[in-house]
């Protein structure tokens, strides 16, 4: 709870802008992914009830989420943890920063890494 | 050519007859003696010649023996039957081989007896001696405790002891000598002696074709089989030179017993261990968390301060406490925990009907704001921990109030019944239920299933403590997940305490 406040307000100062939608269950994230066009998806392998890992295991193997890319964002810097979220289907994984300017420093690099350099400009064919 | 004198001859050869010869007439009376007879006996011819038969043997036993004897016809081809202690004039004894001769006339009638006595006192010694050995060997081997017995080249049973006929099991009081391996283990398999190969069980024939292959074709090592029942024996076949086969049986119940038990505690301290591990881990998530947001916290509310957001502050300062007051709840609700050990130490008789009337006491005023209808059966008395008994029910209740269904008037049911030499006790309710693939989770340390902490508050330790209790009783916990009204938690506790070492 707490947390999902850190990581939007560090986003929240970042240039660019995000829509954020922060759900707490399994099942809700699986529903909205059903529904709704997301570009990406910041996960806690440490929830109550459903198991982080499995809800990234439910994402990969739907269809209309199984490319989506998933951010692994943890308390938990255990290497069985890193290693098991990387096996399920994760594209990065990051422990949990315990200061606010650590927040931020991920939040930029999120937004440098993912946003601004990752996603091809629409109408752009990328060679072979 | 000379004429050949018969006469003279056979004279000329019971004179010279290295071995005594005595002839008796049908009387007994000795009628004739050659000289090695009187040497032997060391008698003057006309101090023998004429006397009873009796005089030679060394007293009456000895010669009535010999009487019955020739009555019976014995074999006195062989030293073994037909030897008798004989007495010299001079009062010593020997042991000779007595060989003998009827002389029947034309009617059938025995005239005289011609008897051949060699002197076997040095061979009797020896075959004594012999036998003294043998009846040694013979003694230590049936008080063996280990079975031990030798086949022959054809697999045909030659000599076993005691233990080898227990062993063997209902094979055993059919065993002699001339059976083959094969015959005996057939026989007691047949009987259900080996728990591996029950006749019923359809793998029996290959069993025991195994089982002859290690007879057959030893590899020296011992086997390992149960028979008996729940009993263990160690194998051991060993071809020796001459083409025999010694076999070797030890009952190593005990020590395969120990060994399991061994395997057993292992196994226990390795679940023990990564329960441990995991217990750690939980633990030190759930202390770092509330860690991790009152220093950020704090550090937010520099921040703020330093821009001028004052009605940010109080907000970051309230999350603040609220951090500060869960990282105390967790930390009162590990020492709870780490409190109940692991096996209790006194236990006395406890009514259940009394904790689950306590427990509704203590709940009373949470319950009636709740406006919950309690059902209450009958319910058993067992032994064990009162204090702790009550923490247990007062968890369950807790937890069946806690999670009502927002739709539905409440209900909690506590029911006991007695089940052989356990009592269980079942608290049920109709609320919002537990997906039954938590049923194991939800008793792990802070495991909790509700991210919502304002609607049903807690650390997530009450049903950990009402699981490490029931442990502690000897007893266990379970959700029955075939409920599906809302949960039902189901605890089996011992009728009386047992000993555990």
């Amino acid at each position: 709870m707490h947390d999902a406040r850190f990581v939007t307000r560090a986003l929240s100062q970042t240039d660019d802008t995000l829509d954020i939608v922060h759900v707490t269950h399994a099942d809700e994230a699986v529903a909205r992914l059903g529904h709704e066009h997301f570009d990406y998806v910041l996960l806690d392998i440490k929830m109550p009830g459903v198991d982080g890992m499995e809800l990234l295991e439910r994402i990969r193997s739907n269809e209309g989420t199984s490319v989506v890319p998933v951010i692994v964002l943890t308390s938990s810097t255990n290497p069985s943890d890193v290693f098991r979220s990387y096996k399920a289907g994760a594209n990065a994984y990051a422990a949990k920063p315990s200061s606010l300017s650590g927040y931020r420093q991920f939040a930029e690099a999120f937004v440098r890494f993912w946003i601004e350099n990752t996603l091809p400009p629409r109408g752009v064919v990328l060679d072979q | 050519m000379t004429a050949f004198d018969e006469e003279l001859v056979f004279n000329a050869l019971y004179e010279t007859f290295p071995d005594p010869v005595i002839i008796l007439d049908a009387e007994r009376i000795i009628r004739s003696a050659n000289p090695a007879a009187l040497t032997q006996f060391g008698y003057a011819a006309d101090a023998f010649i004429g006397q009873p038969a009796r005089l030679i043997y060394a007293d009456d036993d000895e010669y009535l023996r010999r009487l019955r004897n020739r009555a019976a016809r014995v074999d006195e081809t062989i030293a073994r039957t037909s030897t008798y202690s004989y007495i010299r004039r001079d009062g010593s004894t020997f042991s000779g081989h007595l060989r003998t001769t009827p002389l029947i006339d034309a009617a059938g009638r025995e005239l005289a007896l011609i008897g051949i006595i060699r002197d076997v006192s040095d061979l009797a010694t020896a075959v004594l001696e012999r036998q003294r050995a043998s009846d040694m060997l013979d003694a230590a081997f049936d008080v063996m405790p280990e079975g031990f017995a030798i086949f022959d080249a054809e697999e045909r049973l030659l000599v076993y002891n005691r233990a080898y006929v227990t062993i063997c099991g209902p094979a055993g009081p059919l065993l002699h000598p001339g059976m083959t391996a094969e015959e005996i283990l057939l026989l007691a398999q047949k009987e259900g002696h080996y728990p591996e190969a029950l006749p019923g069980n359809p793998d029996w024939p290959a069993w025991v074709a195994h089982r002859l292959q290690d007879f057959r074709q030893p590899d020296n090592r011992a086997k390992i089989y149960r028979y008996a029942g729940d009993r263990w024996l160690r194998v051991e076949n060993i071809k020796t030179k001459d083409g025999n086969t010694v076999v070797l049986r030890v009952d190593v119940t005990e020590l395969k017993r120990a060994e399991l038990t061994l395997e057993r505690q292992r196994q226990e301290l390795e679940h023990k261990n990564e329960a441990l591990d995991q217990f750690t881990a939980t633990v030190s998530h759930d202390l770092k968390a509330p860690l991790r947001h009152i220093s950020m916290f704090s550090e937010m509310i520099e921040d703020e301060l330093a821009a001028g957001n004052q009605d940010e502050v109080s907000a970051s300062a309230r999350h603040l406490r609220d951090s500060a007051r869960r990282m105390n709840r967790v930390i009162d609700s590990l020492l709870d925990y780490s409190q109940i050990a692991y096996q209790i130490s006194t236990w006395s008789d406890v009514d259940l009907g009394d904790i689950v009337a306590d427990t509704l006491g203590v709940l009373g005023g949470h319950a009636r704001e709740a406006n919950v209808a309690f059902e209450i059966g009958p319910l058993p008395k067992v032994q064990g921990d009162p204090e702790l008994l009550r923490r247990l029910v007062q968890n369950l209740v807790g937890n069946a109030i806690k999670y009502r269904h927002p739709d539905r008037g409440p209900i909690v049911r506590v029911n006991g019944r007695a089940v052989g030499q356990q009592v269980e006790l079942a608290v049920e309710d109709n609320g919002i239920g537990i997906d039954p693939r938590f049923a194991t989770r939800i008793f792990e340390v802070f495991q909790r299933l509700h991210h919502d902490e304002s609607t049903y508050g807690g650390t997530g330790i009450g049903l950990a403590l009402a699981k490490r209790i029931a442990e502690s009783h000897n007893g266990s916990i379970h959700l029955d997940t075939s409920f599906t009204e809302g949960a039902r938690f189901v605890v089996t506790l011992p009728k009386r305490m047992r000993k555990t070492k």
